[in-house]
Formats: structure tokens, C-alpha cells, sequence
């Protein structure tokens, strides 16, 4: 019951948080918002049982990649001659089809409950064919050793286009 | 009393389409990025909520779960990259301003 309860909670957090970090002027506080946002999405994972995925949000979510950004604001300055604080022109356009793809998925999921029935065995099979087939100890090899190699070309492709050119 | 899977779905849709919203609007690259990031937890929190509902009775190891964990190892590769090239477009020009990188060649 508790558990629930803390769910609907942190969900509800989350999407809250989630509308401050895209109205706020400044990008800090968007930053700060988005980390408060991702902080409850993990206390979401946690009530939905992957307590370890929760672990992995905070850690690459809420600690690397938060770290990442607020260095990148700082570095940038979050003067307003530097950092354009408005809304793009026809910005109503955006705000139009959010809502309206809103809306077009809240029908589509209440219409019937049959709508996402068959969805279930669709992620099991795409996370199948993402994570590789085999015994529950090898499952995750070929992956793990792909995504190490993309976190490596990441890395060198980030350092190349910090670099300052002479 | 059970978390329905189908309410997880539902928070998931609102922030995918808040993130949809940001992306649309902002002028900042920065807060463009900030969009990114909630789009794709949109997606990290319904493949959790479905694999739940997969999984249910399976002694399996839940695959959403993992599915989820590469989906975050991904995004912090992008963030790395996005921001990489933020620096160098801002060494470039100062100015953040998506209208301003319209043209990439001087």
C-alpha cells in the first residue's frame, strides 16, 4: 500500500518537475528541475521493483550527467546577452502538437484496455533482439561489450570536439 | 492494492510530451538537451513498466530492466557528445540560441 501510494507520489513529482525544467528562464534552474525530475523517476524504478536500475539512474542520471551540464552552463555563462531566454517564434505551433499527441495516446491507451495488451510481449521481444538471446548468465555479454566500445568512442569524440584548434 | 502498469504508461506518455513540448519551444540548446534527456526517461520508465507486466509469474531476470539500463548507458554517451559540440558551437559563435546555428559554415 505504502509502496503505491509512494508511486503515484514520485510519478506525479516527476512529471511536475519535468514541466518546471522546460519553463524556466534560466538554464540552471532547468538543470536543477531536471535533476529533481530524474531523482524521482528513481524512487519510481524503486517502487516498481528494479532497484538496481534506480541505482544506475542516480548514478549516471543524477550524478554524471547533471555534473555534466551544470559545468557545461557554467563554462557557457548564463548571462542573458549570451543565453537567449525566449520562446521560439510560433512556439503555440509546439505547444499545439505536445497536446495533441497527448491526447492522441491518453484516447489510444483508455479506448481499450486490449490497446496495450499486446505491447507487453513487443518489449520482450525488442529487448530480446537489443540484449541478445541465451543462458541468464551470458545474456548480457555481447551488449555490455558493444556499449563499452560506444562509451569509448564517446569519450575520444568528446575530447576531440572540446579541443581548442590552434 | 497493485501498481497498474497502464498508470506508469500514462505518467510516461506526459513526460514524453513534456519533453516533445521543450524541444518545440525552447530557444536554448541547453534546455533543448534538458528536453532530450526527460523524452528519453519517458521511454526508460515504460519499458520498466512493461517488462513488470511481461515478467509477471517469469523466474527470468527482467530484459525491460536491462533494455532500460542500456537505453541510460546511451543517453549518457549523447549528453557527452551534445555537449561536446555545444562547447565547440559556442567557441564558434556566443550564442546559444538555435536560430543562431542555423548555418553551420560561416
Amino acid at each position: 500500500m505504502i509502496r503505491v501510494s509512494v508511486f503515484y507520489f514520485l510519478a506525479t513529482c516527476s512529471v511536475i518537475f519535468g514541466a518546471l525544467a522546460i519553463t524556466r528562464k534560466n538554464p540552471i534552474h532547468s538543470a536543477l528541475m531536471l535533476v529533481l525530475s530524474l531523482l524521482s523517476l528513481a524512487g519510481v524504478y524503486v517502487a516498481l521493483g528494479a532497484a538496481f536500475l534506480a541505482m544506475a539512474q542516480v548514478f549516471v542520471y543524477a550524478g554524471a550527467i547533471m555534473v555534466l551540464f551544470i559545468f557545461v552552463i557554467m563554462l557557457v555563462g548564463t548571462k542573458p546577452t549570451t543565453i537567449a531566454i525566449r520562446a521560439r517564434d510560433h512556439y503555440q505551433w509546439g505547444i499545439a502538437i505536445a497536446v495533441l499527441l497527448f491526447i492522441v495516446f491518453v484516447i489510444k491507451l483508455g479506448a481499450s484496455s486490449l490497446g496495450i495488451r499486446g505491447i507487453e510481449t513487443e518489449v520482450k521481444e525488442l529487448a530480446l533482439v537489443l540484449v541478445g538471446t541465451g543462458s541468464i548468465f551470458g545474456v548480457h555479454a555481447l551488449a555490455f561489450e558493444l556499449g563499452s566500445i560506444l562509451v569509448l568512442v564517446s569519450l575520444v569524440g568528446a575530447v576531440l570536439l572540446t579541443r581548442k584548434h590552434e | 492494492m497493485m501498481i497498474s502498469s497502464d498508470h506508469a504508461t500514462y505518467f510516461s506518455v506526459a513526460l514524453f510530451c513534456i519533453g516533445l513540448a521543450g524541444v518545440l519551444t525552447r530557444k536554448n540548446l541547453i534546455i533543448i538537451f534538458v528536453s532530450v534527456e526527460l523524452m528519453l526517461n519517458a521511454a526508460n520508465l515504460n519499458f520498466v513498466a512493461m517488462s513488470r507486466r511481461a515478467m509477471v509469474g517469469s523466474t527470468m531476470p527482467s530484459i525491460g530492466d536491462s533494455t532500460a539500463l542500456f537505453v541510460i548507458l546511451i543517453a549518457a554517451c549523447e549528453v557527452a557528445i551534445g555537449l561536446g559540440l555545444l562547447i565547440g558551437l559556442y567557441r564558434h559563435a556566443p550564442s546559444l540560441a538555435v536560430e543562431d546555428v542555423a548555418e553551420l559554415k560561416e
